[in-house]
């Protein structure tokens, strides 16, 4: 056994799909097969290109605990953002989400157009002043998906450190995983996505955007295939975006220049009267792109960002009308700057006690410390009951230290 | 490459019937939609997998005039389609990566304390490979990951990337030395000699 055979065993098990499990895929491809030209019109066909990483979240009771760390964890003084009345316009998950508990929608003028609407964002977020984290500071985002699930991230804020993330849908649950540092210096030159909570490089100004969004690859500055389909930029960007408000603290001018830059790309279209994923009033910057829908949505009043939503392929979405709700996406439901992070059990505890295990273990056989490291191992890691503890050493013949 | 590749279906057949004949393109959706599905979820989950499985098929629909009939096989192109998406994803595979880095112990465990620290032991290895993996620069993963996981030969992962086949070989090399020092300087390489000599 070599090194290439212990990388193929990392390999994650999975069954081949059948037919059954391929055949919404299958019908994707078909439609657009049938069709002769799958972009017949420069509008796609299908494909989902904009399901992101940014699957999240959940209700009820986790969320407001979610909701009550993150309120015990901001610094307020140093609580920047995103606007001043990012936390009035965040009502914090677990609370009431129909429509109906924000009577006072702003009514968007018929006329206005995306571009407009992004260009009122920009001049307004050019007069705003924010106070970046320091470098040893953190950003912590929460975003909830109805339905799904929870994520908790804390970003160290100059992407030198590691971060923490906490999903509730990653197994165990309620674990939490350490973000690798990767600094945007190391985003350059190794192609590690960006783990920052703040990018201090990213430019104030519309023209320059683009180009740090593909040196840090979370955009791409030309198609990556010569016959992308059209609108590739929109939904690149619109998807870099949604990604960079929903976990990173971008300063007012940035969020200006962001603005800028979206304004000027086509393919985005208004949605006048969009809700968020949990119900809040925003307006929403469409794109399509091989015939899946997605929307970032932002308050109207603060140009603050909501969260995204997204729409199957050819579910063929109407975007007029009052409460515009796409099937899927999340919500921003809280964003601070804090000084450390949580107590958790990450990687390096649980490596400290494999490596503990693995000495006494395999080495010198010597069964006492090794019942106490999987003791531990049991209970601290994976925070089983004193009794699920005692339960798994008798079933392994083992009488517990 | 592929579990059932025994004789390799005539792709490019298939795939110039489809210039005049779309709909002929089924046939190789068919084929191989099943085993690229299988690769993007190895490395980008299943949920994100079941919507680059499509996009993998529209692009290459797409790009079907451009093909090289003289490749009978057109599962290197398929992987290179879908390795250039996977660039899209990069972050969900870190985390993919990530998740994998914690894995339980077996629900039902064996009834023997040397077992499950054995199991304990590889998790630790594989937990140092995961991140090591996750660290490589993405252009040297898609080679490793290509060759080592799909079984692709240093031709068709060439074929797959369009990049001479010396330079899969250096990538490959390279990906291979970073581990190597990885396992070296985390202690695993021995644990996994030891997990090798109890067995």
């Amino acid at each position: 056994m070599n090194d290439l055979d212990l990388i193929t065993d990392l390999r994650p098990e999975v069954p081949l799909a059948d037919a059954a499990e391929l055949a919404a895929a299958r019908q994707q491809v078909m439609a657009a097969v049938t069709a002769g030209d799958p972009n017949p019109s420069g509008i796609p066909t299908a494909g989902k290109r904009l399901r992101p990483s940014w699957r999240v979240a959940l209700a009820g009771a986790t969320a407001a605990a979610a909701s009550g760390i993150a309120v015990a964890l901001l610094v307020s003084s140093a609580v920047p953002s995103r606007g001043p009345s990012i936390a009035l316009n965040h009502p914090r998950p677990g609370r009431p989400t129909a429509a109906t508990a924000h009577p006072h929608r702003i009514v968007v003028p018929a006329t206005l157009t995306a571009a407009q609407f992004l260009n009122s964002a920009a001049a307004a977020m050019a007069h705003r002043t924010g106070v970046p984290p320091r470098p040893g500071q953190y950003v912590y985002s929460e975003n909830v998906t109805p339905g799904s699930g929870w994520s908790k991230e804390w970003l160290s804020a100059n992407g030198a450190e590691p971060g923490l993330m906490e999903d509730s849908t990653s197994p165990p649950p309620g674990y939490a995983f350490t973000e690798p540092p990767c600094t945007v210096a190391q985003a350059e030159a190794t192609g590690c996505y960006v783990a920052a909570g703040y990018l201090p490089g990213l430019p104030v100004q519309p023209s320059a955007v683009l180009a740090y969004l593909a040196e840090v690859h979370l955009a791409a500055a030309s198609p990556p295939y010569p016959d992308e389909p059209p609108h590739w930029m929109a939904n690149d960007l619109g998807k870099a975006v949604g990604q960079l408000m929903a976990t990173t603290y971008l300063l007012p001018a940035q969020q200006s220049a962001i603005f800028g830059l979206l304004a000027q790309t086509p393919g985005f279209q208004i949605v006048r009267s969009a809700d968020d994923p949990i119900g809040r009033p925003g307006v929403g910057i469409y794109w399509s792109y091989q015939g899946a829908g997605a929307m970032i949505i932002f308050d109207p009043a603060t140009y603050a960002f909501l969260g995204y939503g997204t729409w199957p392929a050819n579910s063929q979405p109407v975007l007029t009308g009052q409460n515009v709700t796409a099937p899927d996406g999340s919500a921003l439901t809280a964003m601070a700057i804090v000084n450390a992070l949580p107590p958790h059990h990450g990687p390096q505890t649980l490596t400290t006690l494999f490596r503990q295990v693995r000495q006494w273990a395999v080495k010198t056989h010597q069964h006492g410390t090794v019942i106490q490291n999987v003791t531990a191992y049991l209970r601290e890691v994976l925070h089983l009951s004193p009794a699920k503890v005692h339960m798994m050493l008798s079933k392994l013949g083992i009488s517990p230290a | 490459m592929a579990p059932d590749d025994s004789q390799p279906a005539d792709d490019a057949a298939t795939i110039e019937a489809s210039w005049s004949d779309p709909e002929r393109f089924a046939a190789l959706f068919d084929r191989h939609a099943a085993l690229i599905h299988r690769y993007l979820a190895r490395r980008v989950g299943p949920a994100i997998a079941d919507d680059l499985v499509a996009e993998t098929f529209l692009a290459a629909f797409r790009r079907r005039q451009r093909y090289d009939l003289s490749v009978r096989d057109a599962r290197p192109w398929l992987y290179g389609i879908a390795t250039n998406l996977i660039g899209q994803h990069r972050r969900e595979e870190a985390r993919q990566l990530r998740i994998r880095r914690v894995s339980l112990p077996d629900p039902d465990p064996p009834c023997h304390a040397d077992q499950v620290v054995a199991d304990v032991t590889a998790s630790a290895t594989k937990a140092v490979l995961a991140r090591a993996l996750a660290d490589l620069p993405a252009a040297e993963r898609d080679v490793l990951l290509l060759i080592a996981w799909e079984q692709l030969s240093y031709d068709e992962t060439a074929a797959a990337l369009r990049i001479p086949v010396g330079t899969v070989r250096s990538r490959l090399s390279r990906a291979r030395s970073r581990l190597r020092g990885v396992l070296a300087s985390s202690g695993a390489s021995e644990t996994f000699k030891e997990i090798l000599r109890n067995e």
